[in-house]
């Protein structure tokens, strides 16, 4: 059997571990090790990979700043910030017809600017932002599609863990990732706000409007929601500007998250260790995932199959959008089997080869990437989000949820489709700034 | 002894992560005196490196214990027993890479304290720090065996069991 049989059977295998339940990132590991000692020869070899790559990530700096960004949003979340922010948004825009809605997109965007996860957005935003819509008689589907939807854009604004993953993986700077994130971000809540608007004029009973607020009122509320939208200002204006680094970013963003919590007497001693140790599981998993694709890479990159394949559709003269079409539809299947950061991780081994011998702008790819997993977290079977939602809310009914998603879905979509047609949108800022 | 375990590793991934808590105090400390007076601490780059090895290592027993990790879960779905069976395989095959990583740090360890590897800035040896990351790494034998054992005993079980990673996550998704 040639190198590239074995990557093909590796890949096989490793999916075939997946659907038996092993997590997927021990399959990466244990298939991709199996494939380098059958390619190697070497056992010594294939047993050192396991030291060696656990010591590349444990030392990794850039990788270390998801820790820091983790525990980041957890305080956030015990600190209130997110109500902070919901309620600026609602005194300036409340007002509209679905303002409360749009008002959860924007609470959603600025929360996601702060805790880095679409799963922690989605679930602080529902605490605060569902019993105040239900109260205004807002459809059960508009709330939980609205929620679902919102969360997405913890993953798309910066500071974005997945973004960490994909720069880590792909050896880009998590700084320009974070740069081209901003413009699509803004894209996807501007079409967020008008799926709303849209939902309304099929449905107008579907959500109230509420007394529009005098200008002094609006202000004490911005007054009030100062801190957030501080601490937003300076880690990521500290980053970009270059004051610090993402790692230094990430520890004076932890810092006053913690300081904001401690002053509003919204943490206790209780609250403190278990968000520490909440936050521990979700640290590991990410390490070991990435441990488990540095693995599994060195065994594809030995059997030579990502640059056979790259090489393979660079012969058949397909047009460059075609190919990236097809890449982002395999990605959007994927995401109804798999978890789609899982997904994104496994394949790039062999995509980004493909999409570099392209021409396309890493960065960007990361970009779209994100967007495509934006996507899976929202659609079934799988959709995250979608059960962060329901566990949060047993009695509201999946196809209730779904049916809500489905014209955020669309506007997804569109985003995306603007983003690959367009990929100055992405490209524009990190390359403005370099 | 999964709850004694789970204990255990509660306290390990806590102390870690606070000792990440103080290096961002520390951080501050350290963006002050170079901004503001041109005088960065000496050596933080090197107490960074090392601390952060420390903390990452402590996450893995409470990810283990917790049952934290991505794992599509859609064959279980078939029969409850095929779900714990199929569970307890990608549990002992978890069990496995531990071992493995467990032993692989320990003799990188040794390597780094026979060649008495130091950091750049302030020539600290490394190796207690290491020493440190293989005993957390160690500690997720025993976490993953007590998971094994439990899983075994449902797999095992007379009764037809609900799905305990079940709860509020898809049923695609053990995390």
């Amino acid at each position: 059997m040639g190198s590239i049989e074995t990557g093909i059977l590796g890949l096989l295998c490793l999916v075939i571990a997946i659907l038996l339940h092993v997590p997927v990132g021990i399959a990466m590991i244990v298939v991709g090790a199996a494939g380098y000692f059958i390619l190697t020869g070497s056992l010594s070899s294939m047993l050192s990979l396991f030291g060696t790559e656990t010591v590349n990530m444990l030392t990794n700096r850039d990788f270390a700043v998801v820790m820091l960004f983790l525990l980041m949003g957890g305080f956030a979340g015990i600190a209130g910030l997110s109500a902070d922010i919901y309620r600026v948004a609602n005194a300036w825009i409340g007002h509209f017809k679905g303002g409360l809605a749009m008002a959860t997109i924007l609470g959603c965007a600025g929360f996601g600017a702060i805790a880095g996860s679409s799963i922690a957005t989605a679930a602080t935003m529902a605490k605060i932002a569902l019993p105040e819509m239900e109260k205004r008689r807002y459809s059960l589907s508009l709330c939980a599609g609205t929620l679902a939807a919102g969360g997405t854009l913890g993953s798309l604004n910066p500071p974005s863990i997945i973004m960490v993953i994909y720069a880590v993986q792909v050896e880009q700077f998590v700084i320009d990732l974070f740069l081209a994130a901003i413009l699509p971000g803004i894209l996807s809540v501007v079409l967020f706000i008008a799926a709303i608007r849209l939902q309304l004029l099929l449905d107008p009973a579907a959500a109230g409007s509420e007394p529009r607020r005098g200008f002094p009122e609006r202000l004490r509320e911005t007054r009030r929601g100062l801190g957030p939208i501080l601490i937003i200002v300076i880690v990521m204006g500290g980053i970009y500007s270059g004051f610090f680094t993402v790692n230094e970013g990430a520890g004076v963003g932890l810092v006053l998250t913690l300081i904001f919590a401690l002053l509003r007497r919204t943490m206790t001693g209780a609250t403190f260790l278990e968000t520490l140790y909440e936050s521990a599981g979700s640290i590991a998993m990410l390490y070991l995932i990435v441990i488990g694709a540095n693995i599994f890479g060195y065994f594809l990159t030995l059997s030579h199959m990502p640059s056979e394949i790259a090489g393979w559709i660079e012969g058949q003269g397909l047009p460059p959008l075609v190919v990236i079409f097809s890449l982002v539809l395999m990605y959007i299947l994927l995401g109804c089997v798999f978890d789609a950061l899982a997904g994104m991780v496994l394949t790039l081994p062999f995509v980004v080869p493909i999409v570099a011998e392209l021409g396309y702008d890493l960065v960007w790819w990361g970009i779209v990437n994100v967007m495509v997993i934006e996507i899976g977290m929202i659609t079934p079977p799988i959709g995250i989000n979608v059960f962060v939602i329901k566990g949060l809310r047993p009695d509201i009914p999946l196809r209730t949820i779904f049916r809500g998603i489905a014209p955020f879905l669309i506007a997804n979509l569109v985003a995306l489709l603007l983003v690959i047609l367009f990929p100055q949108i992405a490209t524009w800022l990190p390359d403005a700034l370099r | 002894m999964l709850q004694a375990v789970r204990r255990a590793s509660r306290w390990l991934a806590i102390l870690g992560l606070a000792a990440l808590l103080v290096l961002s105090v520390l951080m501050i400390a350290d963006i002050s005196g170079r901004e503001l007076f041109g005088r960065p601490i000496s050596g933080f780059s090197d107490a960074t490196d090392l601390i952060i090895i420390v903390a990452a290592a402590a996450c893995f027993p409470a990810s283990l214990a917790n049952r934290q990790h991505i794992a599509v879960r859609f064959a279980g779905m078939l029969h409850w027993r095929l779900r714990e069976g199929l569970d307890l395989l990608g549990h002992l095959f978890m069990l496995l890479v531990f071992v493995v990583i467990a032993w692989q740090l320990g003799l990188y360890t040794l390597d780094v304290f026979s060649s008495g590897q130091t950091t750049w800035l302030l020539r600290v040896p490394v190796w207690p720090v290491w020493g440190t990351a293989t005993v957390l790494l160690a500690v997720c034998v025993p976490v993953q065996l007590a998971q094994v054992v439990a899983i075994l005993r449902r797999f095992l079980s007379p009764q037809p069991l609900d799905d305990a990673a079940a709860d509020s996550s898809p049923p695609a998704v053990e995390a």
